[in-house]
């Protein structure tokens, strides 16, 4: 057994830091909480939403309309531009949400200071790339956000920054938000903070 | 069915796959991420692909060329009467003007086919000469002016046993004069003749190879070579009719049927007589083709085969590919991609691959098709104009279609492999 959560209940609007050893089981939290575990027992229950319950292809939608995730290593696909990247998710929702994705992924992009520049992001500094990361796992209007070590490529001066920019934006729309890291100043900053060790929860 | 219809026929089971697979997407964007990704990886593919659709259509194109070109010069002969022997020498040596050792008609059987009934005109044909590579061919004003389809394209006719009417490209302008050389190629010889020749007219363009050749009276020809000139003496004009006893004989009469049905009976006439044989240079050109289209065949296989491979190779290619692409994947799976849109972005990969080089194949089909016509005319002096025609578009469409739709399951099969 890698992860042995018994319980674990957030406020809606609540953060949350978890931290651990290598091989806690962070990462597979994460998973489990997207839906994405390989084989996992028990209930993740997003509202009144048993995520482990839905078909795949309904845990899919759920993630689409409800989540936004945040890598380490950012994932972006570097040829494209940051409006591209930000507004991923206008290649695969419904037409009638395109236009409001393309919008806000811009928006959030000004607020960032990147702008509309359509230069491939492979050109972007560290700092600018996890910022169109933010500005995609934001642009439709998610009120789940994971973050999984997002400061950890980052100097701590733009890590900092980086952080300060998703409480804003989580506060501002009142998503719960659990942070994976290995700082203590991130987790500092977190309104909880859960440790585990050897996959269980440490007191 | 027309042929577009066909062709469209062809690729509409790929487009509906397409239309079905991303509807309601819009894959472009990542689609072109992986191709500049991979840039020369895929370029790779492209050129494989693209020489794999050349060489299916570029056989198809090259063969109906040389069986259209041939066929093209054989037009003009209708029924050719020669002594008995080989019919492909015999075809040879009159249609294409091909130097052979074919024995010689006789003097008096020139003279009965020649007053068969059924028989518009009967041109004896005299070959053993050359200039600068052209052969020097004697024979009457009525083939030349048969070949010429009623007029010449400037000068004018035979006069005299020493007037010359080139072919179309023979490089002699009218009013040049010339020795003939006895013999072809390397073993002509010069300075064995001693008349001049001089050009007075020119053909028009036959796409045969008689558009290089000289053609001269025969009773010129004979002349020089020492022989009785086909008439008696006094006797001095040109063509027929000509004198069974001062006759050389002829390695070949064009004959000139007045109809169909006289063409079948002449030649069933002629082809039965102990000493002579007649065939239909058309039919002939058929049995070869006969022969041809197995070899045909069996070159169609072996590119067909030779695509096969390729394909395989391009869609086990694309399975690695895929794997390539699985963190890509993966992110685009907790971005909460359903699994259809996962699909098409590898679909849309392969079929941007699949249909880019296609249409550079058959481009190279094309040119490789025109520069083998260019190579063939000059080497063969028959016409030959490969084009693309529909058989080439619907064995692009059929090659395109089927290997977009073995790449759907290569697409499904790589997904499930890097979403492990």
């Amino acid at each position: 057994m890698i992860l042995d959560l018994p319980s674990l209940a957030l406020e809606a609007g609540e953060t949350l830091g978890v931290r651990g050893a290598s091989g806690a089981g962070k990462s597979t939290l994460l998973r489990a909480l997207m839906g994405r575990a390989a084989r996992a027992e028990g209930a993740v229950r997003w509202g009144g939403t048993d995520l482990l319950a839905l078909p795949r292809a309904a845990r899919t939608r759920f993630r689409a309309e409800r989540m936004g995730v945040i890598f380490q290593d950012f994932l972006l696909f570097d040829e494209l531009s940051a409006p591209s990247n930000a507004a991923i998710q206008a290649l695969f929702r419904p037409r009638a949400a395109r236009a409001g994705l393309a919008a806000e992924a811009s928006r959030l992009l000004a607020t960032m200071e990147i702008g509309e520049t359509r230069r491939p992001v492979a050109h972007f500094s560290g700092g600018e790339r996890q910022r169109v990361a933010l500005a995609r796992a934001l642009s439709h209007g998610p009120d789940i956000i994971l973050a999984d070590e997002p400061t950890a490529s980052l100097p701590a001066e733009a890590g900092a920054a980086l952080v300060e920019t998703l409480l804003e934006a989580v506060r501002a729309r009142g998503a719960t938000l659990i942070v994976v890291s290995h700082e203590p100043a991130v987790l500092a900053r977190m309104g909880r903070v859960l440790t585990l060790d050897h996959g269980r929860a440490a007191p | 069915m027309s042929e577009g219809l066909r062709v469209f026929t062809w690729l509409l089971p790929g487009l509906v796959l397409g239309a079905v697979l991303l509807r309601g997407f819009r894959p472009w964007p990542l689609v072109g991420a992986l191709l500049g990704r991979y840039r020369w990886i895929n370029l790779v593919f492209v050129l494989l692909i693209a020489v794999a659709t050349a060489m299916g259509i570029g056989v198809t194109a090259v063969e109906r060329a040389v069986r259209e070109g041939t066929a093209r010069a054989a037009d003009k002969f209708d029924l050719v009467v020669g002594a008995p022997g080989s019919e492909l020498t015999l075809l040879l040596a009159s249609v294409f003007a091909e130097p052979s050792a074919v024995g010689l008609v006789s003097g008096e059987n020139y003279v009965a086919v020649s007053e068969s009934a059924g028989v518009e005109f009967a041109a004896p044909l005299g070959f053993g000469d050359s200039h600068d590579g052209a052969p020097v061919i004697g024979t009457t004003m009525e083939l030349v002016t048969h070949m010429a389809g009623g007029a010449l394209a400037e000068g004018r006719g035979f006069e005299t046993p020493f007037d010359v009417v080139a072919g179309a490209l023979n490089p002699l302008e009218i009013g040049a004069t010339f020795v003939p050389a006895h013999g072809f190629g390397d073993s002509a010889e010069e300075g064995l003749h001693g008349d001049v020749l001089t050009v007075v007219g020119r053909l028009p363009a036959t796409g045969a190879p008689w558009d290089h050749a000289l053609l001269t009276p025969i009773e010129g020809v004979w002349r020089t070579h020492g022989l009785a000139a086909g008439h008696a003496p006094g006797h001095d004009w040109l063509g027929p009719p000509f004198d069974a006893r001062y006759f050389p004989g002829t390695p070949a009469i064009v004959v000139k049927p007045e109809s169909l049905t006289a063409a079948y009976a002449l030649r069933a006439r002629f082809d039965a007589a102990e000493d002579m044989m007649a065939i239909f240079p058309g039919t002939e050109l058929a049995n070869l083709y006969g022969v041809l289209g197995d070899m045909r065949a069996a070159l169609g296989a072996l590119v067909a085969v030779t695509q096969g491979i390729i394909a395989l190779g391009v869609l086990t290619a694309l399975f690695v590919l895929t794997k390539l692409f699985a963190r890509q994947i993966e992110l685009l799976a907790i971005l909460g991609a359903p699994l259809r849109f996962r699909l098409a972005v590898i679909w849309a990969y392969a079929a941007a691959l699949l249909g880019l080089g296609t249409v550079l194949g058959v481009g190279l089909g094309y040119v490789a098709a025109r520069v083998f016509g260019a190579v063939a005319t000059a080497r063969t002096d028959t016409l030959i104009t490969a084009r693309l025609g529909w058989a080439e578009a619907e064995s692009a469409a059929a090659f395109l279609t089927l290997v977009l739709l073995l790449s759907l399951a290569t697409s499904a099969v790589g997904l499930r492999a890097a979403e492990r």
